[in-house]
C-alpha cells in the first residue's frame, strides 16, 4: 500500500491513498505505515481518500496514536468523510483522537 | 330490853342478807331459844321469892343467886349480865324495903346488891370460860373423828386403786429387814399374803433369766442410783413382766436406811407393746417389699429382696422361696432365701408330693395351696422328718405361705419364728398379703418380660417391613425416575420442537420447562411455505409415559398427514383438511385408549396477513393487535380429538398486522390455582399479555411463567405449562430480494459491502437512507469478517452465503456459514485506553442494526440475520386490557 508522506517542519503528513480500510487490507496498511511511524514523532493521517474504516482499520488506526504516544508523539487526524467519522463516533474514538478538518489545522495545533 | 335482844340474834349474820343461807338462819333461831330460857331463871326466882315471902322471910337475895348462876351456865357471859341485871332489878323493887320504890333511904342496902352484881358478874365470866372450853374440846374431838374416817376412806382407795392399778407397795427397813407390803403386793408376785415376807422371798419369784438383772440394779439402788426397772416374774410357771419404782432413804452418815417402793403388773402392756412391735416391723417389712416390687425389675432379685426384708426387718431368723417343681418327685427347690447361715436348708429335702416328706409346711401349702402354720415345732408330727434339725438352729415355729400366680401354683414362701405360736392372726395376715404381693410382682415381672417379648417381635416385625418397604419404595422411584428420565427425553427429542428462529417474518419463543413428571403436552412448528409457519399445541388426556408416548404419535401422525396432504399439490392443505385427516387416523385409536387430545392447528401466514385456526377444545390463541394495542381470544368450539369419530373441525380465520403476537398456551396456565384454590384464569392471562405486549416474545414467555409462579406462591410450577408466543415481525411478501455468495477470505468483504449498498441504496429505489446503507455494510462486513476469521479458520474455499430481503419495514441481510454458531457475549464497548486494537467489531455490528439474530437454519446452516428498519417503527404500546372476555 503507497502511503505518501510529506514533511512539514517537524510534522509529517501521511496521506492515507485507499478508500476503505478493512480487514482485507488492514495487514498492508500496517506494513506501510511502519516506516512511517519509525521515522517521524508528530504525524498526521489525511483521511480524505477513505470512504470507509471497519473495526480492524479502527484498530490499526489506534495502534498508531500508541505507538507514536509511546516514544512522546502525538498522532492527529484530518479531512475525514462522513462514514469514518460516523465509525469513530461509534466506538466513542472521536474522544481520543484530534481531529481536524484541514491538513493545516492538524499541523497547527502541533505547533500549539 | 332482853327481848329485843332475844328477836335479833347474831346481827353479824343475819342483818343485811337475812335470807342467805338456812343454815345460819336455823342456827340463829337455836341461840334466840337458849338465850330465852336461860334468861327465865331471874324471873323464876323472883316468882318463887315472892310466893315464899309470906311464909318464910328469907334473905332478899336469896334465891337470885343460883338463878344468875344457872342463866350463865346456859346462856354465857352476855345472857348472864342480862339475868344478873333483871335479877338486880327484881330484887331492888320488889323486895328490898322500902319496896315498890326504887330510891332507898339505907345506903347500907347497897353492899348486898353490889356483892349480888359481883357475883353475878363471875358467874358470867366463869361460865363463859367454861363455855370455851368445852367448845373447843367438842371441836376437837369432831375434828379428829372427821380425821381418821378421812384416813380410813383415804387406805380403802388406795387399796383399790392398788388392785385396779395392779399395784403394790412395800417398805423395807434395812436395819431388821422386816419388809411391810400392801395387800396388793403378795397377790401381785403370787405369795401367801399370811406368810412373813424379806428378800428372799421376793427373789424366789424373779425370772431366772432377770434375777442378775434385779439384784445388781438393787445394790446400784443402795449406792442411791434410782431404781425403776421393768423385769419378768414367774407366778405358779406363769410368766409375767412387773415395772419397779423405789427409793432408798439414807441417814446422815450416808448409810441405806429404808426402802420405800411399788411394783406393777405391766404384763398387759409389755403383751400389747410387743404385739405393736411386732406389727410395726411386720408392716414396715410389707411396705418394703412394696417398694421393692414397684422398682424390681428381675423375678430372682425380687425374690432374693423379699426375704431379705422379711428377715433383716420383720426380723423372722428365715426366710425362703421354695419353688414347686413339675419333674416326677414333685420336688421343692429353694430358689432363694434368706437368714440361712449354717445350712438347715442344705438337706431339709422338700416335695410337694402327698407323701411323708411332703407333709411339711412348704409342701402342705404348696400342695393344698393354703396357708400352714406349725405352732410348735418340737410338738407338731408334721416337722418330724426336719424337728430336730430346726430344733438345732432354734426355729420354734414356721409359716408357709403359698405363692399363686394366677391360679397357678409358683411355689411357697415359708417364715420361721424362734419361738413357739409366734404367728397369731395379725402376722399370718401381714405375712400372706407379703406373700400376695410377692406372687403379684412375680406375676407382673412375667407378664412385663412377655410383653416386652411382644414389643421386641413386633419391633423386628416392623423393621422388616419397613426395610421391604423402602426396598419397594426405592424400586418404585427407581422405576418413576426412570420413567421420568424416559419420559423426560420424550418430551424433549420427541414431544417439543425448538421453535424456528430463521425465520425474518416471525419471532417465536416457547416456554420448556424441565419437568419431574412429563406429560402429553406437545407442540410443534412446520413450515408449510415460505412466509408461512404452521404452529401445533396439544396436550394429550393424562400424564405419564403413556401420555407422551400418545402425543409423540399425535404428532407424527399431523406431520405424516401434512406430508401426505402436500405431496403433489399445488400448495400447502388447509389446517382443517390436516385435522380431519390426522382425527381420521388416530379418533378410534384414542376411543380405544380412552383417551384424547386437546389441540390448536394454526397457520400463520404473513404472505398473506392472516391466521387460519382450527381448535379441537383447546384454550384458543391470544391475539394482541399491535394497531390496537388491544387482545382478543381466538378460538373454536370443536370436540378435542379422540372424543367423537364424526366430529367435524372448522376453521377460523383472523387478519394479522406487523407487531401482532400470538400467545399459544395450555390450560396448564389458565388452570394454575394459589394457595386459596382461585384460578390464575384467562383474565389474567391477557392482562398480562397486554402489559407486556411489546417485550420480545422470549421476555413474554418468561413474564408469564413468573406471573403463574407468583400467582401460585410456589417457586416449581407443576407440569402442562405450555406457552407459544409468536410474533409477526412482517406481513406481506419482500418487497426485494437478492443472494450471493464470497469465498471465505478477508479480502472479499468489500464485496459483501458491495452487496449489501447495492441492495439497500440503490439508487433509483433506495430502500434505506445513506447512513443507514452504510451502518448495514458495516455491520455486515464486520459479520463476515468474524465468520472468516474465526468460523472457517482461514479456510479460503469456504462459502459464506449473503442473502438481503426487503419488506415495506425493514431490511433484511442474512449471513450463512457451515461454521458452528457464534453466540457471542453482550457486547459492550472495549476500554479505549487498554493497549488493544480488536474487538470493536461486535459493539459496532450491534450498534449500526437494530437487530442480530444468531440461529441454525432450517437447513443446518449458522445463520446471522441483521435487520435494519426502514422507518421509526413504531412501538407496540401499552394495550388497553378492559373490555375483553375473561
Amino acid at each position: 500500500m503507497d502511503i505518501p508522506t510529506e514533511q512539514k517542519g517537524n510534522v509529517t503528513v501521511a496521506s492515507i491513498s485507499v478508500k476503505e480500510l478493512d480487514a482485507g487490507n488492514v495487514g498492508d496498511f500496517r506494513r506501510s505505515l511502519v516506516p512511517v511511524l519509525e521515522s517521524s514523532t508528530h504525524l498526521v493521517m489525511d483521511l480524505t481518500r477513505l470512504e470507509f474504516v471497519d473495526s480492524s482499520g479502527l484498530g490499526a488506526i489506534l495502534s498508531c496514536l500508541r505507538q507514536l504516544s509511546a516514544k512522546g508523539g502525538d498522532l492527529k487526524l484530518c479531512c475525514m468523510t462522513t462514514q469514518v467519522r460516523s465509525a469513530f463516533e461509534l466506538v466513542r474514538m472521536h474522544r481520543i483522537f484530534d481531529i481536524f478538518d484541514t491538513p493545516g489545522e492538524a499541523i497547527a495545533a502541533f505547533a500549539g | 330490853m332482853p327481848d329485843q335482844e332475844m328477836m335479833q340474834p347474831k346481827p353479824e349474820t343475819a342483818r343485811g342478807k337475812p335470807s342467805l343461807d338456812p343454815r345460819l338462819r336455823a342456827f340463829s333461831r337455836r341461840s334466840a331459844r337458849r338465850t330465852f330460857f336461860a334468861l327465865l331463871p331471874p324471873f323464876l326466882a323472883a316468882a318463887l321469892q315472892n310466893l315464899l315471902w309470906g311464909v318464910v322471910h328469907p334473905f332478899a337475895w336469896f334465891l337470885s343467886y343460883p338463878a344468875v348462876f344457872f342463866s350463865s351456865w346456859f346462856g354465857g357471859f352476855r345472857t348472864g349480865l342480862a339475868a344478873t341485871v333483871i335479877s338486880a332489878l327484881l330484887e331492888w323493887w320488889f323486895f328490898v324495903p322500902p319496896v315498890h320504890n326504887f330510891l332507898k333511904s339505907d345506903l347500907r342496902l347497897l353492899v348486898p346488891a353490889a356483892l349480888f352484881i359481883s357475883t353475878g358478874i363471875l358467874f358470867s365470866l366463869f361460865h363463859e370460860r367454861l363455855r370455851r372450853s368445852i367448845r373447843a374440846t367438842s371441836d376437837a374431838l369432831a375434828e379428829r373423828s372427821r380425821a381418821e374416817a378421812a384416813l380410813r376412806e383415804s387406805e380403802n382407795s388406795l387399796r383399790r386403786a392398788q388392785a385396779i392399778a395392779r399395784l403394790g407397795s412395800w417398805r423395807l427397813d434395812l436395819s431388821t429387814h422386816r419388809l411391810v407390803v400392801s395387800e396388793e403386793f403378795p397377790r401381785i408376785l403370787g405369795l401367801d399374803p399370811e406368810e412373813p415376807l424379806d428378800w428372799e422371798s421376793f427373789r424366789g419369784v424373779v425370772h431366772p433369766e432377770d434375777r442378775e438383772r434385779v439384784e445388781l440394779a438393787w445394790a446400784q439402788a443402795l449406792r442411791g442410783t434410782p431404781y425403776d426397772i421393768e423385769h419378768r416374774i414367774v407366778p405358779h410357771g406363769q410368766v409375767l413382766w412387773v415395772r419397779e419404782i423405789a427409793q432408798v432413804e439414807f441417814d446422815a452418815t450416808g448409810r441405806p436406811i429404808r426402802g420405800i417402793g411399788t411394783v406393777q403388773d405391766i404384763t398387759p402392756r409389755r403383751t400389747v407393746q410387743n404385739r405393736l412391735e411386732l406389727i410395726y416391723r411386720a408392716n414396715r417389712a410389707l411396705s418394703k417389699c412394696n417398694q421393692a416390687l414397684v422398682r424390681a425389675t428381675e423375678e430372682a432379685t425380687l425374690l432374693q429382696q423379699i426375704c431379705d426384708i422379711v428377715v433383716q426387718d420383720a426380723g423372722y431368723p428365715l426366710c425362703w422361696v421354695g419353688r414347686a417343681e413339675q419333674d416326677e418327685a414333685r420336688s421343692v427347690s429353694v430358689i432363694s432365701q434368706a437368714g440361712w447361715q449354717s445350712g438347715y436348708l442344705d438337706g431339709i429335702q422338700i416335695t410337694w408330693a402327698d407323701s411323708e416328706r411332703g407333709q411339711g409346711p412348704t409342701g402342705t401349702s404348696i400342695r393344698t395351696r393354703k396357708i400352714v402354720a406349725v405352732r410348735d415345732i418340737a410338738a407338731d408330727p408334721q416337722m418330724a422328718p426336719w424337728r430336730n434339725e430346726a430344733l438345732h438352729y432354734g426355729y420354734a415355729s414356721c409359716l408357709a405361705l403359698p405363692l399363686l400366680l394366677e391360679d397357678q401354683i409358683f411355689g411357697a414362701l415359708t417364715v420361721y419364728a424362734p419361738e413357739p405360736d409366734a404367728f397369731g392372726p395379725e402376722e399370718i395376715a401381714l405375712l400372706s398379703e407379703l406373700a400376695g404381693d410377692l406372687a403379684f410382682g412375680i406375676s407382673a415381672l412375667r407378664t412385663r418380660a412377655r410383653r416386652a417379648e411382644a414389643e421386641q417381635e413386633l419391633l423386628s416385625f416392623n423393621a422388616e417391613l419397613e426395610q421391604r418397604v423402602r426396598a419397594r419404595t426405592e424400586e418404585l422411584q427407581q422405576a418413576r425416575e426412570r420413567e421420568g428420565e424416559i419420559g423426560n427425553r420424550i418430551q424433549q427429542s420427541l414431544l417439543l420442537d425448538q421453535p424456528p428462529a430463521h425465520l425474518s417474518s416471525l419471532s417465536i419463543s416457547a416456554l420448556s420447562l424441565p419437568t419431574e413428571r412429563i406429560d402429553g403436552d406437545f407442540y410443534a412448528f412446520v413450515e408449510p411455505r415460505e412466509g408461512s409457519l404452521d404452529v401445533i399445541v396439544g396436550d394429550v388426556m393424562g400424564k405419564g409415559v403413556p401420555a407422551a408416548l400418545l402425543g409423540a404419535a399425535t404428532k407424527t401422525h399431523f406431520l405424516k398427514a401434512l406430508g401426505h396432504l402436500t405431496a403433489g399439490a399445488a400448495g400447502p392443505p388447509e389446517p382443517r383438511e390436516v385435522v380431519m385427516r390426522t382425527h381420521a387416523e388416530i379418533a378410534h385409536r384414542l376411543v380405544e385408549l380412552e383417551s384424547f387430545v386437546t389441540l390448536c392447528y394454526a397457520r400463520i401466514d404473513t404472505r398473506r396477513s392472516r391466521i387460519d385456526l382450527v381448535d379441537c377444545g383447546h384454550t384458543g390463541v391470544i391475539h394482541l393487535h399491535a394497531a390496537t394495542s388491544q387482545a382478543n381470544l381466538l378460538h373454536g368450539d370443536n370436540l378435542p380429538l379422540g372424543v367423537r369419530e364424526e366430529e367435524v373441525y372448522d376453521q377460523i380465520s383472523a387478519t394479522i398486522e406487523s407487531g401482532d403476537m400470538l400467545v399459544f398456551f395450555s390450560d396448564g396456565i389458565t388452570e394454575a390455582r394459589n394457595p386459596d384454590g382461585d384460578l390464575f384464569g384467562i383474565g389474567r392471562l391477557l392482562d398480562r399479555v397486554c402489559s407486556l405486549g411489546s417485550a420480545a416474545p422470549a421476555d413474554l414467555v418468561n413474564a408469564i411463567r413468573a406471573a403463574v409462579a407468583d400467582f401460585c406462591l410456589c417457586r416449581h410450577l407443576g407440569d402442562d405449562l405450555t406457552v407459544v408466543a409468536v410474533r409477526i415481525e412482517e406481513v406481506g411478501i419482500p418487497v426485494a430480494h437478492d443472494e450471493f455468495a464470497i469465498a471465505s477470505d478477508l479480502t472479499e468483504l468489500h464485496r459483501v459491502r458491495e452487496f449489501v449498498r447495492a441492495f439497500s441504496g440503490s439508487a433509483s429505489a433506495p430502500l434505506l437512507p445513506p447512513e443507514a446503507v452504510h451502518e448495514l455494510a458495516l455491520a455486515a462486513n464486520e459479520v463476515a469478517s468474524n465468520i472468516v476469521k474465526h468460523a472457517c479458520r482461514g479456510q479460503r474455499h469456504r462459502l459464506v452465503e449473503v442473502d438481503a430481503e426487503a419488506y415495506p419495514g425493514r431490511v433484511i441481510v442474512r449471513l450463512r456459514h457451515s461454521g458452528a454458531v457464534f453466540v457471542p457475549p453482550p457486547p459492550s464497548l472495549p476500554a479505549l485506553d487498554l493497549p488493544r486494537e480488536s474487538g470493536f467489531g461486535l459493539y459496532m455490528l450491534t450498534k449500526s442494526v437494530d437487530e442480530v439474530h444468531y440461529y441454525r437454519d432450517d437447513l443446518g446452516k449458522s445463520c446471522i440475520a441483521l435487520v435494519k428498519y426502514r422507518n421509526n417503527r413504531t412501538p407496540i404500546g401499552k394495550v388497553r386490557t378492559d373490555g375483553y372476555p375473561d
